[in-house]
């Protein structure tokens, strides 16, 4: 099942078109009572971005305080994204850091054309990406033994401790050159379009393809030259 | 399993992990130098007044200290305006 809501910027939530596609059961009531919820959330989102051009405002002006909001915003947002670019808690906390003091020497940039939330994961990516980058110069990424994967992967989804999972995503994906990496882990793990990843890294949507294409035939090549069975 | 079925599969429950909290609101705040208005308000007035002040001071001994170190061209400036 799935809902698509179809939101051009800011408006009432009675002016909200609500569609519903591919629903098992099409029971109107259903469909009225989460339309309001959905309302509920429309207004909140619009609210926080009230509150955040307020506070943009205010920054460009030089009060640090309207930042200070800002950041205690976002900083949890920013941190799960930060998350999939280090496991390390000491160089996490740098790079959240680093988006905010990025963000900050930006803002003057920021026209408010989309939410301030997905301008600042552009700036988070591409902070990231520099950091793979960086790390990619200076030391290989830890490996993880390869029975480990193959152990992960014959048990359930649910089974399976996030921990290890996620362990063992950054060890192999660190494997790959930072773009390989960025375009993988933007398209597969982030589940991103051509057109958001395209957004998020500044690249074309040509660009993001091809780049796609490669990233993954050399992930099945490492894979496959790890020892590990990979179907078509 | 392909690759793609990997990653999904990995990602799935890697997402059900717990990330570590982080606070860095006063990390960035000191990083950046920028503090609430009102801290630098009150001191901002302080230095206009100050400057105000102390503006026709220099003028005056600027010209205290011309009078002091060429007395002879002060008079014949002084004559100058006379004649004229």
């Amino acid at each position: 099942m799935m809902l698509r809501i179809f939101r051009p910027g800011c408006r009432k939530p009675d002016e909200m078109e609500l569609r519903s596609e591919e629903a098992p059961f099409s029971g109107t009531t259903w469909v009225a009572g989460f339309s309001s919820l959905v309302a509920k959330g429309v207004e909140r989102v619009c609210s926080t971005q009230k509150q955040d051009e307020q506070d943009i405002r205010e920054t460009l002006s030089g009060n640090g305080e309207a930042y200070a909001r800002l950041v205690g915003r976002y900083q949890d947002a920013v941190a799960a994204r930060m998350w999939r670019f280090t496991r390390n808690d000491t160089e996490h906390r740098e790079l959240v850091q680093e988006v905010f003091v990025q963000a900050y020497l930006s803002l003057s940039g920021f026209r408010g054309k989309a939410p301030f939330e997905h301008w600042l994961a552009r700036i988070a990516t591409r902070v990231g990406y520099r950091f793979w980058k960086r790390l990619s110069r200076a030391r290989s990424a830890p490996g993880i033994p390869i029975e480990e994967v193959e152990h992960l992967l014959t048990r359930e989804q649910h089974e399976i401790e996030p921990a290890d999972a996620a362990r063992a995503l950054h060890a192999f994906l660190g494997e790959l050159p930072p773009r390989d990496r960025l375009v993988l882990t933007l398209r597969y793990v982030e589940e991103r379009d051509v057109e958001e990843t395209a957004q998020l890294t500044g690249w074309t949507q040509t660009m993001v393809k091809v780049q796609t294409w490669r990233a993954r035939k050399k992930l099945r090549r490492l894979l496959e030259e790890s020892g590990l069975e990979i179907g078509q | 399993m392909n690759e793609v079925e990997i990653l999904r599969k990995l990602a799935a429950a890697a997402a059900r992990e717990r990330v570590p909290g982080v606070d860095v609101v006063g990390e960035v705040i000191r990083t950046i130098g920028v503090t609430g208005d009102d801290v630098y308000r009150p001191l901002a007035w302080v230095a206009g007044f100050s400057l105000a002040a102390a503006l026709p001071m220099v003028v005056l001994a600027y010209n205290n200290l011309e009078a002091l170190t060429d007395p002879l061209q002060e008079m014949f400036f002084a004559f100058a305006w006379m004649t004229l």
